[in-house]
This record gives structure tokens, C-alpha cells and sequence, in this order.
């Protein structure tokens, strides 16, 4: 498959599979373009920002984020844990709102905070 | 009507206006406040719930709001004073203020120092007269992100997105991950104008179809967007009929451009740069009315929110300047003009007192290209895009022993013959 | 049983309906739209024209006379805005000369006074950006700007204040004569039953009338396209300025009411239905080729938004005069079918259409409690600073600014819910909260929340202009699954 590089803004492109166990890649790239490049063929990951909703408060909302990248193929899964979840007042940065989501080994943070 | 007077005054507490405040106090300046219209700090950075903000000013990978968060801790630390839900209704060339909040009612301000740092506004629908009918559906971006990220609305079911710009490629992850179809994100170049990591991370990673050189010829609908025609366009951005589409949808997104929010600079006067849309500058960020300075989006629409933050500091070291009477003694100031392939910089002026970076936006993408003012300094860069402010850093010393007899400097950027050209994503 | 029902809350039946409440009757108005002047209305210019508009001796001239006084004084009952401004009549050829001194002949005939032929010099004193091209003009003064919507809803509100009901987002579906005389008005809400209709429903009018039996009332649409400008660029044009006035063609560039440079109308079209207000690129850049023409330096760059409006004439009187007659099948229907200046004629209207009912038999007796000032409706962007001060005194939310690029505050907007604007488009139009530079980018999430709690709705519950028009779908977790919309 083709994997553009986005470690910085040139947009190196590069060919990568597997033969006989092995990461082959095709293409110039630096050396943090290759780590970059095999580790989104192995297990592409990405950090999850989203919003949780808030009850008994006129403030509707409270951006949360994952504290480190999850594998991009349970996004939508973690999307529809949150949008279950119900959070009330009050709220620091930083609080965990919920613990190893959905076993990936991240916590979801609260981004900004609620005030009572 | 009470009228006070204050050292300093900031207006807009958003990244630039926070980054100043804190750099005024560290400064030792005292009596300053920051105004701010919305009912908390933080201004757009708020709403900014994605992560990719401080990547180079705290080398993390931030939120909006963890970022915003850093500066408001802050300038709370420093007991900065914030008066917030409270709008500055004039500026007056003499640096006096006039506002109006809830709790004092419509009061007065005669200043030291002003520092601008109130953002900017999206373009509309309406500025860019897209045809069709006006039923509800219709969003700029950054109104959409408000809705969906602060109140918790939905705008949509299905969505197409005008403008290839951060904002818009952003809200096209953040719908699709809210269940929200995204159908297409649609861009009259021929190249996206935002950072190429989000168009991985937002379009491709989603499978976003992006319609490159394109754009939405009509809207239809009477009282709800039902759908938009788009279009391919020639080089003039003029309409190809005959490659028409109907994109069935509910909801039209634009992000279609920003525009620095002037108008208490132009009430005071204050000459405003018509490329860059907000005031000329010179290195201390200084406008053409002494003692008020200009940072953040106001000045031009920036592409990071370091670059932001560096700015309201400069801004602030001029006008703590300013106020205890440091500002050094400018004898000559130079004009900077646009050559080739320049589209917008800031500043416009040099002083030539002190180190600077001018922040340069090209016309057109290229390879390697030689960025040079007027023969007296000069850097390669190994590429360039629109969207990506390149960063011309000119030390002091490089003013000094050359006599400069001229008033006004170009500034060029020329794209090598055989240097390694740009990648192009489509 | 009401004594009259008006169909349609544009300026004629807004006007009519507030002329009824100074009589003791019940009455009451229905519109298919959420806000009065939400049709036709909303969709023109806001001029108020003096006579030399219309031919001589035609009804629409008789019902133009003094028009802007006329307004002027409402305008201070009503406490909403009204301007007064000069006109130029220009031509930019010499084949239009004499259409300009035609005109003037017009209105001295209609009794129009202070019309002057002033040569390009003169113009070019009162418009500086003027074409190099133009060689004469009309020039007259006590023209007046409105904003009609604002108007409409001030009229309707003031109505009633004076016992007057009102049906909004309700449609006419069919009337039905009774034995007795009186009629079953059959709408999507119920049924209504009066003794006397006006039928001012403009582009329904015809169906309205069909609805009472009178057949084959012939009426036809164009269309119009319009821009308005950025505050920024207000003293590019000082005075109303027309050029090109035909049956085919008009284009204009004037101020508004608010301050904002409107510009129009292009040459005529037919809509392809009556809900054709779509604007095409090609209408807009011909009414900015022709504003160039006028305006060689235009600011086309500064134009905040544009629109389309259908306006009707009627086809029953030759010249396209004004048709207000009884219906053919009773004298207590009164049709009101009017065209252009409509606008300008609605008060003189209202005044013809009561002596009208007088002579049907309708017995007006004075409403000695009859209350023509209207609540006062402060907006803090027209106020002095010492006022503005004043007025947070008496009420905290006027120092709250939520829309910025029109100074419009948190207690105009729950002002404007509270006196029944339920739609952002109806608090649009009478705070001016989201008709700036921005457009309601940085106000209207503030607007959404604002209607939401005041009329306790969901979030589809949020229209743009009434049923059908959400502004959002709902909540993005399922909040509001459970709740009826």
C-alpha cells in the first residue's frame, strides 16, 4: 500500500508490504519517515479527540482527549462508548474520564475544565 | 460614565492576548487588563478540541484547550486582570477606549498602550455569493465546530464541506467521527490549502472524497439545504457547466477563508495592510499609531498557535517599552514590498533595531526556492505552500555595516531551476 | 366570529390590520409564514417613494401622495426606524433624458414639489463616484427608508396591543361562503370564521381570490436580485440613485435604513414558481455590471450578502395600476392586489380599504382606547453613550453585546422572543442580530441557545424561518432521542 509520510510537511510518499515477515518499503525517506512508515503499516494509531456530554449543568459539553494514540480501527467503537458516558460538574484538565478505554491502555482526559 | 486610565490594555483574550499579558507582567508591568467579549478566556482556542496545538513552542502534541490552558494558568498565577462578557464599542487614535459590560455599564479607558488581539471573522456565504436559494443548513466552519463542540448540536446528517482549509478538513474527521456523513470535501485549487497532515489524518484516514479544482455552483433547498451542484472550474475559477454533480446533503460547511477582525483599528485610523487585512507593523509589531501594537490573527491570519503566542510577546515587549519610556529611538524605518510570487508578510516595516522573522505566505507552490530582500539578505528554503507561513528569521547584525540608502525593499521568492520540486499529494 | 380577517401579513395587510384596531372590531390576521413580511416584503427595496413614481391619474399615484410623511409619523408611534434621503434619476445616455423629464412631469402632475433636471456637474457635487457618463439627473428630496419587515412587525405588534389576533405559520387552504353571508376560512390550523375578508396575501392573492370564487385574477411574477454592502463603504452612494427605469430593466444603488448600501434590480425575470427565490450567478454579475456602469469604482469586494425577491402586478387594470376592488361575488371580500410601489401606497391602501368596508356596511365605531404608541423598543446600537449607560441601569442585559457587528444586545434578543419573534431569521430582522459582516457567525450559537430556553424546544425547535427549517438536527449523544420535537 502507499503510505504518505507526515513527520514534516514535504509529503515523502512511499510503497510498503510484507514478504516473508519482513516490512518492505520503497521510496525515499529520512530516517524518522521510515519509523514513521512502518509503524502506520504495522498498526496505524491515532489520538482521539472528541466531546462527552455533560448532565445537570448549563455547560452541554467537556472536550476530552485519549492520553496517548489508540490503533485507528477502534475509533469509531470509542466514539460510541463515549457518547454514552454522562459527566457532571466539577471537572479539572487532566481528570481521567474514563480508565484504558475499551482496553487499548488509554485513559480519556478531560481537556478543559467544567466549573460547578 | 466613569473614565479611568490604564498602563495597558489588551483586547481579546485569546492565545495572543493571553501570551502578552503574561509577558507584560513578567515585564513588570502592573495596571494592564485584557477585555475579552466571550464569557470565558481562551477565545477560539476553546472550540479547538483537536490535538497538534504547542508542537513546537512546549515540543507536546496539545489540545486547544490544554494550550489555551497553559497561558490561563498562567496569567492567573500572575493575577492578570480578565474582564470578561465585556465589548470594546471604540478606539480612538489616542488610545482611548470605550466599553460596555454588565457590571459597569459603559466606561472609559485612557491608555499607555493598546495591544490588538481580537482574531478573525470567517468569510460567508453571502461575501462569496454562491447561488441558490438561503434555507437553513448553511454553516461556516468555524460556527459548525462551535455548535457541535461547546453546545453539543449536531448541524447535520449528511454534509458537504467547501474549502480545503484546516478548519474544514478538520470538521470533516470531527462529523464523520460524530456519525455525521461527510460526502465530500470540495476545493476550487488545485491543491488543498491546509497542512498536509491533515489531509491524511482528516480526509484519507476516512475516505473523504476531496474534489480538487471545484466548487459549489448552487444550493438548493427552500427551507433545508437538500443539496449542492458543484462544479469543475478552469483556471480563472470560472464555472465548467457541463461537469456538473448533484451532492444530495442537508448541511453545507464553508471554510473559505479569515478575515482579521478590524474594526476598532479602523475606527482609530490605524492603517490597514489590504493583503494581509490587518494593520502595518513594524518589527515590534508597533502599528502606525505609536503606542498600539497588533498580534495573533488580527495582525494576519496565522497557521500555528506558537507562532501566535511568540507574537503577543513581542507585542507586549514593545509596549512595556512604550509605557516606561525604553522604546529605543527609531531614525529610519523601511518599507518591505511584495515581489515575486510574494502573496502576504508580516511586519511591513523594519526598524532595524533588533532581530527579526518575517512571516511570509507565497502566491503559488514551489520547490526550492530562494526567499531575498533586495539583495541584502537572503535564504533557501527547501519548498513552499500557501497555506504554510515560511518563517525568514534576520538576525541584527545583518543590518549592521550596510548601508541601506533606500526606503523600500522588495521581497522575492524565487524558485530554483533544478531543485527537487515539490510533492503533490493528488 | 370575527368582523374581518386580513390574509397575508406583508405591509398592506400589516397596515390594515393595525387601521382596523382603531375601530371596536375583532379582527385578526393570518400568514403562511412565521413573521409578518416574511413574502414579498422581505424580499424588495425599502424605499418610500414620492408620487413622481406613478403615472398621473392613476390609483397607485393618488395612494403615493405624502407617503413619506406618512411614514414618518408611524415610524415615531411604532418606534422603529425611518430615514430620510434625496433621489437621483440619472441618465447615463441621451436616449434616457427623456425618460427623466417624463418622470418629472409625473410628479408634478401628482402634486410632487421640489423636483429638479440638475446637469452632470451638479451630480457629480452630490455623488463624487458617480459614472463620468452621466449627463443629467431628477433630483428630489423626502424620500424615505424603511426596513419592512421591521415595520411589519411593528404594525402587527402594535395591532395587538389593540385586541387584534394573529395566526402565524398558518395557510389558507379554502373558503367557504355561508348561507348567512359570513365565511369559513378553512387553514392547516383550523377553521376561522368571519364576516368580511381582505385578501392582501400578494403572490397568493390570486389564489385567494380563486378561493372565493372570483376566477381568472391574473397576476405575474418577476423576479429581482439584490446585494447589500458593508457598513464599511456607506458614503460611497449619499443618495438613492436609479438609472434605466423600463418595464424591462431597473438598477439601483441606494442606502438602507440601517446604513448598509443596497444594490438591484437587474433586468426582470419570470421565477420558474412562486417559491423561486434562488439567486443565479448570472442575475448577480449583471446587476454588478450594471452597478459598475453607474459606479465605475464600485466596492464590489465589500458585499456582504445578496438575495432575491418575487414582487407581482396584476394583469386586470391596464398600466399595471393598482387593483383594490370588491369581489365580484360579494362586497365583503376585498381584494388588495398591488405591485410596485406597494410599499410606498400600503398606509394610503389600509385608509382606502377601510372607507372601502365602511361603504359594504361594516359599522366602524371608533376604539377610544385605541393605544397608537407602541411598546417601546430600544436598540442600544442607536443610542448615545449617556443613554446606552442609562438604559443598562434599568436593565443589567442591555451591557451583555452578543452580536457584535450590529451592537445588538442580550436584551433586544429576549426583547424580540418575548414580543413573538420565534425564528432566527424574525429576530434577525427586527434586532439586526446576524445581518453584519459576519453574518451571525459569532451571535447565532448564542441566538439558538437564547430561543431554546425562552421557548423551551428542542433543538429542532431552533427554525431559520418556521416549519421545516431547523437549524439543527439535535444533540450529538442522543440527549434529546426521547424528547418530541
Amino acid at each position: 500500500m502507499e503510505i504518505v509520510c507526515i513527520v514534516c510537511p514535504k509529503g515523502c510518499r512511499a510503497k510498503v508490504w510484507e514478504e516473508s515477515n519482513e516490512i518492505k518499503i520503497e521510496g525515499k525517506l529520512c530516517k524518522k519517515g521510515k519509523v514513521y512508515v512502518e509503524e502506520e503499516f504495522r498498526e496505524p494509531k491515532r489520538v482521539l479527540t472528541t466531546t462527552v456530554a455533560v448532565s445537570n449543568s448549563n455547560i452541554k459539553r467537556v472536550p476530552v482527549r485519549t492520553n496517548k494514540p489508540i490503533p485507528k480501527r477502534l475509533l469509531f467503537s470509542c466514539m460510541d462508548f463515549i457518547s454514552k458516558v454522562r459527566i457532571t460538574p466539577p471537572v479539572e484538565i487532566g481528570n481521567v474520564i474514563v480508565k484504558d478505554i475499551l482496553g487499548t491502555g488509554a485513559d480519556l482526559i478531560a481537556t478543559n475544565e467544567l466549573k460547578d | 460614565m466613569k473614565t479611568s486610565k490604564i498602563d495597558l490594555a489588551i483586547i481579546g483574550a485569546g492565545p495572543a492576548g493571553l501570551a502578552a499579558a503574561v509577558r507584560a507582567k513578567e515585564l513588570g508591568i502592573k495596571d494592564l487588563v485584557i477585555f475579552e467579549r466571550d464569557e470565558r478566556p481562551g477565545g477560539i482556542l476553546n472550540q479547538c478540541i483537536h490535538n497538534g496545538f504547542g508542537l513546537v513552542r512546549f515540543k507536546e502534541d496539545l489540545t486547544g484547550p490544554e494550550y489555551a490552558h497553559r497561558f490561563i494558568k498562567e496569567a492567573k498565577s500572575l493575577n492578570v486582570d480578565i474582564e470578561l462578557n465585556t465589548m470594546v464599542l471604540e478606539m480612538t487614535k489616542d488610545k482611548e477606549i470605550t466599553l460596555v459590560n454588565e457590571k459597569d455599564r459603559i466606561k472609559k479607558y485612557k491608555c499607555k498602550s493598546i495591544i490588538l488581539s481580537m482574531g478573525c471573522r470567517e468569510r460567508t456565504r453571502g461575501a462569496i455569493a454562491i447561488p441558490g436559494t438561503r434555507p437553513a443548513g448553511i454553516f461556516t466552519a468555524g460556527k459548525a465546530q462551535r455548535l457541535i463542540n461547546i453546545e453539543g448540536y449536531a448541524p447535520g446528517k449528511k454534509v458537504v464541506i467547501l474549502g480545503s482549509g484546516d478548519i474544514g478538513m478538520i470538521m470533516a474527521r470531527r462529523l464523520t467521527l460524530e456519525g455525521i456523513e461527510v460526502k465530500a470535501v470540495v476545493e476550487i485549487l488545485p491543491y488543498t490549502s491546509g497542512l498536509l497532515r491533515n489531509e491524511i489524518q482528516c480526509l484519507r484516514d476516512f475516505n473523504i472524497p476531496l474534489l480538487l479544482g471545484h466548487t459549489v455552483s448552487e444550493i438548493h433547498g427552500d427551507k433545508r439545504v437538500e443539496g449542492v451542484t458543484v462544479v469543475k472550474v478552469d483556471d480563472n475559477g470560472n464555472y465548467l457547466l457541463d461537469t456538473k454533480q448533484y451532492f444530495e446533503c442537508d448541511t453545507l460547511l464553508l471554510s473559505v477563508g479569515l478575515i482579521p477582525e478590524n474594526e476598532l483599528s479602523m475606527m482609530a485610523n490605524i492603517p490597514i495592510d489590504s493583503y494581509t487585512r490587518g494593520p502595518y507593523v513594524n518589527d515590534y509589531l508597533e502599528t502606525d499609531v505609536e503606542g498600539i501594537f497588533a498580534c495573533g490573527n488580527v495582525l494576519h491570519v496565522n497557521d500555528l498557535v506558537d507562532t501566535v503566542s511568540k507574537e503577543g510577546e513581542i507585542a507586549a515587549e514593545g509596549a512595556a517599552n512604550r509605557i516606561k519610556g525604553k522604546f529605543p529611538r527609531v531614525d529610519k524605518t523601511i518599507l518591505l514590498k511584495k515581489g515575486e510570487n510574494i502573496a502576504q508578510f508580516v511586519p511591513q516595516k523594519l526598524t532595524m533595531k533588533k532581530s527579526t522573522t518575517l512571516l511570509i505566505r507565497v502566491k503559488t507552490p514551489t520547490g526550492e526556492m530562494k526567499l531575498s530582500i533586495d539583495g541584502i539578505y537572503k535564504k533557501r528554503f527547501p519548498y513552499a505552500r500557501p497555506s504554510e507561513i515560511i518563517e525568514l528569521k534576520i538576525p541584527e547584525k545583518e543590518f549592521q555595516n550596510k548601508n541601506i540608502l533606500s526606503s523600500e525593499l522588495k521581497i522575492d521568492c524565487q524558485e530554483s531551476k533544478n531543485g527537487d520540486s515539490m510533492h503533490s499529494l493528488s | 366570529m370575527y368582523d374581518v380577517v386580513v390574509i397575508g401579513a406583508g405591509i398592506t395587510g400589516s397596515m390594515i390590520i393595525r387601521e382596523l384596531t382603531k375601530y371596536l372590531l375583532n379582527v385578526a390576521i393570518i400568514d403562511r409564514e412565521a413573521s409578518p413580511g416574511f413574502g414579498v416584503t422581505k424580499g424588495g427595496l425599502s424605499f418610500i417613494h414620492l408620487a413622481h413614481f406613478c403615472p398621473p391619474n392613476t390609483l397607485k399615484a393618488r395612494l403615493c401622495l405624502n407617503a413619506p410623511q406618512k411614514f414618518k409619523r408611524l415610524a415615531e408611534e411604532l418606534d422603529v426606524t425611518f430615514k430620510e434621503t434625496g433621489e437621483l434619476l440619472i441618465a447615463l445616455k441621451d436616449e434616457m433624458i427623456p425618460e427623466i423629464r417624463m418622470r418629472k412631469g409625473w410628479g408634478e402632475k401628482n402634486g410632487v414639489k421640489g423636483l429638479e433636471i440638475i446637469d452632470s456637474k451638479k451630480v457629480k457635487e452630490l455623488e463624487p463616484n458617480i459614472s463620468d457618463k452621466v449627463m443629467a439627473a431628477l433630483y428630489s428630496w423626502g424620500h424615505g427608508l424603511i426596513y419592512p419587515p421591521e415595520f411589519c412587525f411593528a404594525l402587527v405588534e402594535n395591532a395587538k396591543q389593540n385586541g387584534a389576533d394573529s395566526f402565524f405559520n398558518t395557510e389558507v387552504i379554502n373558503i367557504k361562503k355561508e348561507d348567512d353571508g359570513n365565511f369559513a376560512i378553512f387553514t392547516n390550523k383550523g377553521v376561522i370564521k368571519t364576516r368580511y375578508i381582505i385578501n392582501s396575501a400578494g403572490i397568493f392573492a390570486d389564489e385567494i381570490a380563486d378561493m372565493v370564487g372570483d376566477k381568472g385574477f391574473k397576476i405575474v411574477l418577476t423576479k429581482a436580485t439584490m446585494a447589500i454592502f458593508d457598513k464599511r463603504v456607506s458614503s460611497f452612494v449619499n443618495h438613492i440613485v436609479y438609472a434605466g427605469l423600463s418595464s424591462k430593466h431597473t438598477q439601483m444603488i441606494g442606502p438602507t435604513a440601517h446604513g448598509n448600501l443596497i444594490m438591484g434590480l437587474g433586468y426582470f425575470v419570470t421565477p420558474e414558481s412562486k417559491w423561486d427565490t434562488k439567486v443565479t450567478k448570472d442575475k448577480l454579475n449583471e446587476i454588478i455590471k450594471l452597478g459598475l456602469e453607474m459606479f465605475p469604482s464600485l466596492p464590489v469586494g465589500d458585499i456582504i450578502t445578496t438575495f432575491a425577491g418575487i414582487r407581482s402586478e396584476n394583469l386586470m387594470v391596464p398600466d399595471g395600476d393598482f387593483y383594490i376592488e370588491y369581489s365580484n361575488e360579494s362586497k365583503r371580500v376585498i381584494h388588495t392586489i398591488i405591485g410596485s410601489p406597494g410599499v410606498t401606497a400600503s398606509p394610503s391602501v389600509a385608509s382606502m380599504v377601510i372607507d372601502m368596508l365602511s361603504d359594504a356596511g361594516l359599522n366602524l365605531e371608533e376604539n377610544k382606547r385605541f393605544e397608537r404608541y407602541r411598546k417601546p423598543f430600544p436598540k442600544f446600537s442607536h443610542l448615545s453613550l449617556e443613554e446606552r449607560n442609562n438604559i443598562i441601569n434599568e436593565n443589567r442585559k442591555y451591557g451583555h453585546v452578543i452580536c457584535r457587528c450590529e451592537l445588538v444586545t442580550e436584551a433586544e434578543i429576549k426583547e424580540a422572543i418575548a414580543r413573538g419573534a420565534d425564528t432566527i431569521d424574525g429576530i434577525k430582522h427586527i434586532t439586526r442580530a446576524g445581518m453584519g459582516r459576519c453574518q451571525g457567525g459569532f451571535c447565532s450559537p448564542w441566538v439558538y441557545k437564547m430561543l431554546a430556553e425562552e421557548l423551551k424546544v428542542s433543538p429542532k425547535g431552533i427554525t431559520k424561518k418556521g416549519k421545516g427549517s431547523f437549524e439543527v438536527i439535535g444533540y450529538t449523544k442522543g440527549e434529546d432521542e426521547n424528547i418530541e420535537n
